[in-house]
């Protein structure tokens, strides 16, 4: 429905409607699981959906910004990895309920 | 080699990115103050050079405006106390020599990549390095390395990455709405020109997507949460960049889209939006406020509170915008000197809940002081600079028309005022229970010096503001419309 509404020479809908898919399937899933790994997940589903909608747009950026952003996606996740070894070994299950000390 | 040709930013970059590789790796003490101290000098003598160099634009996507510049110098002032609070903190809890490298790594590369975030002329250039900030200050938080400092770094980190995000969906957007303009490129100065041309729905979904994503950085009410956490759980003299200089940088990211769709038809919708969410700030920072127990998460709830007035100012108009940013000005030297001072207290008490704090004055003379002085700051009492600007802010309301807003928020500030002063005068009057006073730790007044210089500055600014802040504040507001 969303693609018959939208009528625009400069989008090409079918990715359009793939990436906003996606984007609210990850958000769906970070907030329905339980699990760390699974949240790390949701968050590549949406990555995943930012790289499409920008094959969606067919805007090019300039190469430099094009590294810096990869650059930090890269590093983004890499880190959110060595986070979810580190909660690994602190603690027994990996669930978010044993995230929820900080509280006022 | 192109890189060196544009002036003084390719030196800064390169310069900060080789000395936080050898902090990284290196593990002697000397090597590590050294290398500390070389980079306040490279970042006071590009401060300087920027200074002088206004509006001069350095390797295509850097551009010293008026309101980076303000930035820039408020960045450089908080990094000297910021740096040397470290130090003390990194001796007294005896960290190992790799642990210390990082921190410190990782204190340079977030200085580094905020002052890069300044200056950028490109919004995708900026969303690089608001990203890196979020990764560096990860580190920061994780320096206690313990669950409960595990547990905020992965919140933070975590929601500052969806957030952020958001901020590149929101680019994403404006892309659609650049294109429909013929142009391509998304540099501020095209944008802001080409801005009136393009499509509303486009732009009002970038706005809404990029609002939200950097209110996680500026701390306002839809994702203020992480960076709560974080700021109670990080080192002390990192806490104190997370609740000045890193709110700039969200502050910047807004106010940049804001100032772009400034001529369009959309600015009255993005204004109410604006101020939605600074409302709501201010509320729920008055909520957790009267409840909260642990006294640093009460000062990162107080950030809340100054960030959605900020907000309220900007979306006011008038002289609200000039009492905006001066607010800010001014937040980001008050908010340091308490969180330094929080240091020093936790060291006294080894604890941060108001329960086991009380009769501050017995052991820290100089710290109390400090707090006391830094109470009144704070809340914005006369002597204050803060007085002025919100006083501005109040009075813009008032001119807008918005009249309940502005009694809706009043009463909140009460109740914030009231709470906040509670808590403090606890803490410094009332004796503590259950508190064992016989071995507990003598600090040198000589480290409250800088909070005291810190609050000064403050009140100096709030009576007598410098002309050139004054001329760069109205420089930086002059574009955006009556």
């Amino acid at each position: 429905m969303l693609s018959t509404t939208i009528s625009d020479p400069h989008l090409r809908k079918i990715f359009f409607v793939v990436a906003l898919s996606a984007l609210f399937t990850g958000l769906y899933i970070i907030v329905t699981r339980r699990k760390i790994i699974t949240h790390v997940m949701g968050f590549l589903v949406i990555e995943n959906g930012v790289f499409v909608l920008s094959m969606a747009v067919g805007n090019e950026m300039p190469m430099l910004v094009n590294t810096g952003i990869l650059l930090d996606i890269f590093a983004s996740i890499f880190l959110l990895g060595i986070f979810v070894n580190k909660i690994g070994d602190v603690m027994k299950e990996q669930d978010v309920e044993q995230l929820s000390n900080l509280k006022d | 080699m192109a890189l060196f040709y544009s002036g003084m930013m390719g030196y800064y970059l390169t310069g900060a990115i080789i000395i936080s590789i050898i902090l990284f790796f290196n593990r002697k003490i000397w090597v590590n103050y050294l290398l500390s101290f070389l980079f306040v000098a490279l970042q006071w003598a590009f401060t300087v050079y920027e200074y002088h160099h206004l509006n001069t634009t350095e390797l295509t996507y850097f551009t010293p405006d008026s309101l980076a510049i303000i930035f820039l110098v408020i960045l450089s002032i908080v990094c000297v106390p910021a740096i040397w609070h470290s130090h003390i903190y990194c001796n007294k809890k005896q960290d190992t020599p790799r642990h210390r490298g990082i921190y410190f790594s990782a204190m340079v590369v977030l200085l580094t990549a905020l002052s890069a975030a300044y200056l950028s002329n490109h919004i995708a250039i900026t969303w690089v390095f608001v990203e890196l900030t979020t990764l560096s200050s990860s580190a920061l938080i994780y320096h206690r390395r313990n669950n409960r400092s595990l547990e905020g770094t992965w919140k933070y980190i975590f929601v500052c990455s969806i957030s952020i995000t958001l901020v590149f969906i929101g680019i994403l957007f404006l892309s659609i709405a650049v294109q429909q303009t013929g142009g391509n490129n998304l540099f501020y100065r095209q944008l802001f020109d080409g801005a009136s041309g393009m499509n509303m729905l486009w732009l009002k979904l970038a706005f809404l997507f990029i609002f939200t994503g950097y209110t996680s950085k500026a701390s306002l009410v839809p994702m203020y949460t992480a960076g709560i956490d974080a700021k109670d759980k990080a080192p002390s003299p990192a806490s104190a960049l997370f609740s000045s200089v890193l709110l700039n940088v969200g502050f910047i990211g807004v106010f940049r889209f804001y100032h772009i769709i400034s001529p369009t038809s959309i600015f009255p919708w993005a204004n109410k939006i604006i101020l939605i969410s600074g409302v709501l700030s201010v509320f729920v920072s008055t909520v957790y406020m009267l409840r909260v127990k642990n006294l640093k998460r009460m000062f990162a709830y107080s950030s809340v509170e100054h960030m959605g007035l900020i907000m309220i100012g900007l979306a006011a108009g008038g002289i609200g915008r000039y009492a905006a940013i001066l607010h800010l000005v001014l937040h980001s030297f008050a908010k340091p000197a308490l969180f330094f001072q929080m240091g020093q207290v936790y060291r006294v008490y080894k604890s941060k809940s108001i329960y086991d704090l009380g009769d501050y004055f017995k052991y820290n003379l100089s710290g109390a002081l400090v707090f006391l002085f830094a109470f009144f700051v704070v809340t914005a009492m006369p002597p204050s600079g803060m007085f002025v600007s919100e006083f501005l802010i109040f009075r813009s309301l008032f001119e807008s028309g918005n009249v309940w807003i502005l009694v809706i928020v009043l009463l909140l500030l009460t109740m914030i005022i009231w709470s906040f002063g509670k808590n403090i005068f606890k803490m410094l009057f009332i004796k503590p229970v259950n508190f064992n006073d016989v071995i507990v730790e003598k600090i040198s007044p000589v480290e409250s010096l800088s909070q005291f210089v810190l609050l000064g500055m403050v009140i100096y600014i709030g009576i007598n503001p410098p002309a050139e802040l004054v001329d760069f504040i109205n420089n930086a507001i002059s574009n955006l419309p009556k």
